[in-house]
C-alpha cells in the first residue's frame, strides 16, 4: 500500500468517527423531540375530541331550550314566525348553530332563524325532521340546502305531551367549523362523506400524519355516515426544522467528507507520491532492475522542479550516482587503455576484435586487421633512451588514432599496434597501411632519425577466428620485416 | 238657648270641616302624582328603547303643556296599559287605534285627547289608514281567489292593520283563513310581511298602507294590491280619570297644534318612518265604526289564537 494511501486511512478514522458520534448524538436528539410531539399530540386529541363533546353537550342544550321554552311552544303551535324568528336568532352563533329553524307539526318550516324571511317550505321528508315528527330526537350529519351539516332535531311538545312541531339546530360542516374545533391545537381536520367532496381545512397535507376522531361516536340511524374523519398532524415546526437539519447536516458531512478526502488525498498524493516514486526507483536500482545511467538521469531531471524534500534527496542521490558513474568510467578506460599511449590495450583490443568480427560474421561485412611494428625501435631505446622511445610510441598511436577512418586502434604489445577496420576489405586495409607507412616515415621524431614502421594485413574469412585472423596479419607483418621493411605486406588466407 | 246654637253651629263646623278634610284627602289622592309627576304610558310595538327614544319629545311636550313633570314608561302589553290607566298609576297614554277600540271603554273615567294623523301619499293630514292584501305583481297570484291553498302571511294578533282588519275583511268575503290558506304565518312586523313575499315563502299577506308605501319606495311597484280595507283611525292620546281636567285640555290643545316639523313628530319620523304629521281632535265618535267592525273578528281572532 502506498504511503499516501495509509496516511488518508489513518486520517479518516478518527473523522469517521467524530462523525458516527455527531450522527449518533443528533438522531438521539431527534428521537426525543419525537416522543415529546407525540404526548403533545394526545394531548390535541384528546382536546379535539373533548371539544367535539362539548360541542354536542351545548347544542343539546340549546336544543333543549329552544323546543322547551313555553312560549316558543305557544309560538310554534300558533304559527308565530314573528316570535320564532327572534327567538331562535338568541342562540344563532356565526360558526357553531348558524343553522337553527323550526317547522310545525306538518313538516312546515315556520321560521329560520338564520334566514328570516325563508319558510313555508316541507321539510317533512328530510330524515332528520321526519325523526323528529314521529318524536325522536335525531342526531349526526345531514345535508340541509345542499350541504351536509351537524343537526340535532327534536320534537316541540305543548305540555310535554302534545307534539306541535319540530325544531333543529346545528350548523353546515365547513372547513371553518373543522378550523373553530381545531383552533390552538395545531391540528387539521379531514372529513370525507359519501356524495360529497371532501372537506378539508388544510390545503396542504403532504407528509403528514392522520388520526381518526370521533366527531359523532353515535348517530342516528338516519344519519349520512362518515366515511373518513381524521385529524392531521401537520409537522410541527421543531421537528420538521431538526431532521431538515439532520438531513441536510448528514448531506453536508458526507459532502465536506468526500471533499476533504479527495482534498487530502490528492494533497497527500501530490507530497508523497515523488516519494513513493523515490521508492520504486531505489527498489528499481538495488534490485538492478533499472539501467544505473538512466536512473541517475531519471532522478536528475525528474525531480528537478519539485521544491519537495524529495527533490534534495533525489538530487543528492543523483549526484551520488554521478560520482559513482566517474569512477566507473575512469576504471572502465583505464582497464582499456595503454597508459603511455593513451590508446587501446590488448585486454580492450581482444575483446573488440572478438565483438566486431561476430558483427562482421552476422552482416557478412568485410574485416580486416592490421598489425604494426616499429622497425628497429630497440636501437632507438638503445641510441636515445627509452624516454624517447616512449615518445615515438605516442606519436605513432597519435598518428595512428588520427588516420584510422573506421574502427579502432590499439597497442598490442612492445612496439607494436593492432588497427581492426570493420567493413574495409583487404584492399582498403592495405591503402590504410600504406598511409599509416607513409605518415610514419614522414613524421619528423624530435630524436632526429627517420623512423619507419612495417604492417601486415589479413581479411577475415569465414570460421577465422581472432588468433588466426591476428595470426595471419602477423605472418604478413613477419613478411614485411623479412622483405626489408617499411612494408605492408598482406596476408591473404 | 246660647247652648242650642251653639251645638248646632258645633256641630255644622264639625260637618263642614270634615267635608272640608275629605275634599281635602280627594284633592290630594287625586293630584298627588300629579303635583309630582304625570306616567305617560305607551305600548311597545318597536323595540322598547326605541319606543323610549321616539316618545319621549312627547312626553316633553306633555310636560310642558301641563308644566309637571312627565316619566314616560313603555308597558308590557294592553292589559297592563288598561290596568295602569284604570288605577291611577299611568296618567297619559298612547293607543293604537285597535287597542283603544278593545279597552277603553273597559277603564272608567278615561279621557279621549286626540288621534295621531299622518301625511298620505298626496301630502294630506290624514288621522287614518289602510290596511291592504297585497301580493307580488310577477307572482301567480292576481286575485284573493287565488290564494286559495297558499301560504299567508299576517303579522301578529295584536296588529290591527295588520291582522283584526284585514282578518274581518277576508271573513266578510267568505274566505275563512284557517281553511282558505294553505298555511298562516304570523310574522310580527310589517316589513317582515313584505320581505317573506319577496323571499317567495308567502304568496300573500296583510300590510299598512304606509308599510306599502315605503316598500315600494325600496323595492319599486313590485307588488299587487289584493283587498283594500275601510279607513282605520289611527292611534288615539287617551288621559286618565285623575288628570286635571285643565292639563287634560291643555294636552288637547297642545296636541292638536303639533306641526309636523314639530319635535315629536320629528322623532316618529326619525325612529319608525311614519310620516308624522300631528294630532287632531275627532272625538270618540270616531273609533266607532272601526269598534263595530272588530268586535266579530275579535272574538273569531281570539278563535284562530287559540288554535
Amino acid at each position: 500500500m502506498k504511503l499516501y494511501w495509509k496516511i488518508l486511512l489513518l486520517a479518516l478514522l478518527p473523522l469517521l468517527l467524530a462523525l458516527g458520534l455527531g450522527f449518533f448524538r443528533l438522531e438521539l436528539i431527534v428521537r426525543f423531540q419525537r416522543s415529546g410531539r407525540e404526548a403533545a399530540d394526545e394531548l390535541k386529541m384528546a382536546l379535539l375530541n373533548s371539544r367535539f363533546k362539548a360541542y354536542r353537550e351545548d347544542r343539546s342544550r340549546n336544543a333543549a331550550v329552544l323546543a322547551g321554552a313555553n312560549d316558543a311552544v305557544r309560538a310554534v303551535q300558533n304559527s308565530d314566525t314573528g316570535f320564532l324568528v327572534p327567538w331562535g336568532e338568541l342562540f344563532l352563533d356565526p360558526l357553531r348553530y348558524s343553522l337553527i329553524f323550526f317547522t310545525d307539526g306538518d313538516g312546515i318550516v315556520l321560521a329560520r332563524a338564520h334566514d328570516p324571511y325563508r319558510f313555508g317550505d316541507d321539510l317533512s321528508g328530510h330524515p332528520a325532521v321526519a325523526a323528529a315528527l314521529k318524536g325522536r330526537r335525531s342526531v349526526g350529519l345531514f345535508e340541509l340546502d345542499g350541504e351536509p351539516a351537524l343537526l340535532e332535531t327534536r320534537p316541540v311538545m305543548l305540555y310535554g305531551e302534545i307534539q306541535v312541531g319540530t325544531v333543529g339546530i346545528g350548523a353546515p360542516l365547513t372547513k371553518e367549523l373543522l378550523a373553530h374545533f381545531s383552533e390552538g391545537t395545531g391540528l387539521g381536520i379531514e372529513v370525507e362523506i359519501e356524495g360529497f367532496p371532501p372537506i378539508s381545512m388544510e390545503e396542504c397535507c403532504g407528509n403528514t400524519e392522520r388520526k381518526s376522531v370521533a366527531l359523532f361516536p353515535s348517530v342516528s340511524e338516519e344519519s349520512l355516515k362518515f366515511r373518513r374523519i381524521e385529524a392531521v398532524f401537520t409537522e410541527d415546526e421543531l421537528g420538521a426544522d431538526l431532521r431538515y437539519f439532520q438531513r441536510n447536516l448528514v448531506l453536508t458531512m458526507l459532502l465536506l467528507s468526500v471533499t476533504l478526502l479527495s482534498g487530502l488525498f490528492l494533497l497527500l498524493r501530490r507530497y508523497l507520491r515523488p516519494f513513493s516514486l523515490l521508492v520504486e526507483d531505489v527498489t528499481l536500482l538495488s534490485g538492478n532492475q533499472e539501467d544505473f545511467f538512466e536512473l541517475r538521469k531519471r532522478l536528475a531531471h525528474n525531480y528537478l522542479d519539485t521544491s519537495h524534500e524529495v527533490s534534495v534527496i533525489a538530487h543528492s542521490l543523483s549526484r551520488l550516482m554521478e560520482r559513482i558513474q566517474e569512477t566507473i568510467t575512469l576504471l572502465e578506460w583505464t582497464s582499456r587503455t595503454d597508459p603511455l599511449t593513451r590508446i587501446s590495450n590488448r585486454l580492450h583490443l581482444d575483446s573488440m576484435l572478438e565483438e566486431e568480427m561476430k558483427a562482421s560474421a552476422k552482416t557478412g561485412s568485410p574485416l580486416s586487421v592490421l598489425i604494426f611494428d616499429l622497425d628497429h625501435f630497440k636501437m632507438v631505446n638503445d641510441d636515445f633512451g627509452h624516454q624517447a622511445g616512449d615518445n615515438v610510441l605516442r606519436r605513432t598511436a597519435e598518428i595512428l588514432k588520427s588516420l584510422v577512418p573506421v574502427g579502432f586502434v590499439g597497442r598490442w604489445g612492445g612496439e607494436e599496434f593492432l588497427a581492426v577496420l570493420p567493413g574495409a576489405g583487404e584492399e582498403e586495409a592495405t591503402e590504410f597501411g600504406e598511409r599509416i607507412r607513409e605518415a610514419v616515415e614522414s613524421e619528423p621524431f624530435p630524436i632526429g632519425r627517420r623512423v619507419t614502421i612495417s604492417a601486415g594485413v589479413a581479411e577475415m574469412i569465414p570460421g577465422d577466428t581472432p588468433g588466426s585472423l591476428v595470426g595471419r596479419a602477423d605472418k604478413g607483418l613477419y613478411e614485411a620485416k623479412e622483405t626489408g621493411r617499411n612494408r605492408v605486406v598482406l596476408r591473404k588466407a | 238657648m246660647k247652648t242650642q246654637r251653639v251645638r248646632p253651629v258645633s256641630r255644622s263646623c264639625f260637618r263642614a270641616f270634615l267635608l272640608l278634610l275629605v275634599a281635602l284627602c280627594f284633592l290630594r289622592l287625586s293630584s298627588a302624582d300629579a303635583s309630582e309627576n304625570y306616567i305617560f304610558a305607551v305600548y311597545p310595538v318597536h323595540d322598547p328603547n326605541r319606543m323610549l327614544t321616539a316618545f319621549q319629545p312627547l312626553a316633553d311636550f306633555i310636560a310642558a303643556e301641563t308644566g309637571v313633570p312627565v316619566r314616560l314608561v313603555v308597558t308590557g302589553n294592553y292589559e297592563e296599559m288598561t290596568r295602569r290607566l284604570a288605577d291611577g298609576s299611568v296618567h297619559f297614554a298612547f293607543f293604537t287605534s285597535s287597542g283603544y277600540v278593545k279597552h277603553a271603554s273597559s277603564i272608567p273615567g278615561l279621557v279621549y285627547l286626540a288621534t295621531y294623523a299622518e301625511l298620505d301619499a298626496k301630502g294630506l293630514v290624514t288621522p287614518y289608514y289602510h290596511s291592504m292584501i297585497i301580493s307580488l305583481e310577477e307572482g301567480p297570484v292576481d286575485a284573493l281567489a287565488d290564494l286559495k291553498g297558499r301560504n299567508f302571511g299576517f303579522t301578529d294578533k295584536d296588529s290591527t292593520s295588520g291582522y283584526k282588519v284585514p282578518l274581518t275583511m277576508l271573513r266578510a268575503l267568505g274566505m275563512e283563513p284557517a281553511s282558505f290558506f294553505g298555511k298562516l304565518f304570523f310574522l310580527g312586523r310589517h316589513d317582515a310581511v313584505v320581505e317573506a313575499l319577496r323571499a317567495g315563502s308567502i304568496q300573500g299577506g296583510a300590510v299598512s298602507d304606509g308599510t306599502l308605501h315605503n316598500a315600494v319606495r325600496q323595492y319599486g311597484d313590485v307588488f299587487r294590491v289584493l283587498a283594500v280595507s275601510e279607513s282605520i283611525p289611527l292611534d288615539a292620546v287617551v288621559a286618565a280619570s285623575g288628570v286635571a281636567a285643565e292639563h287634560a285640555e291643555a294636552v288637547r290643545r297642545g296636541l292638536a297644534s303639533l306641526a309636523p316639523d314639530s319635535a315629536p313628530m320629528s322623532a316618529f319620523r326619525e325612529q319608525f318612518g311614519w310620516p308624522a304629521a300631528g294630532f287632531v281632535v275627532l272625538g270618540d265618535e270616531f273609533y266607532e265604526p272601526l269598534r263595530r267592525a272588530l268586535e266579530p273578528a275579535e272574538d273569531a281572532g281570539e278563535q284562530e289564537a287559540d288554535g
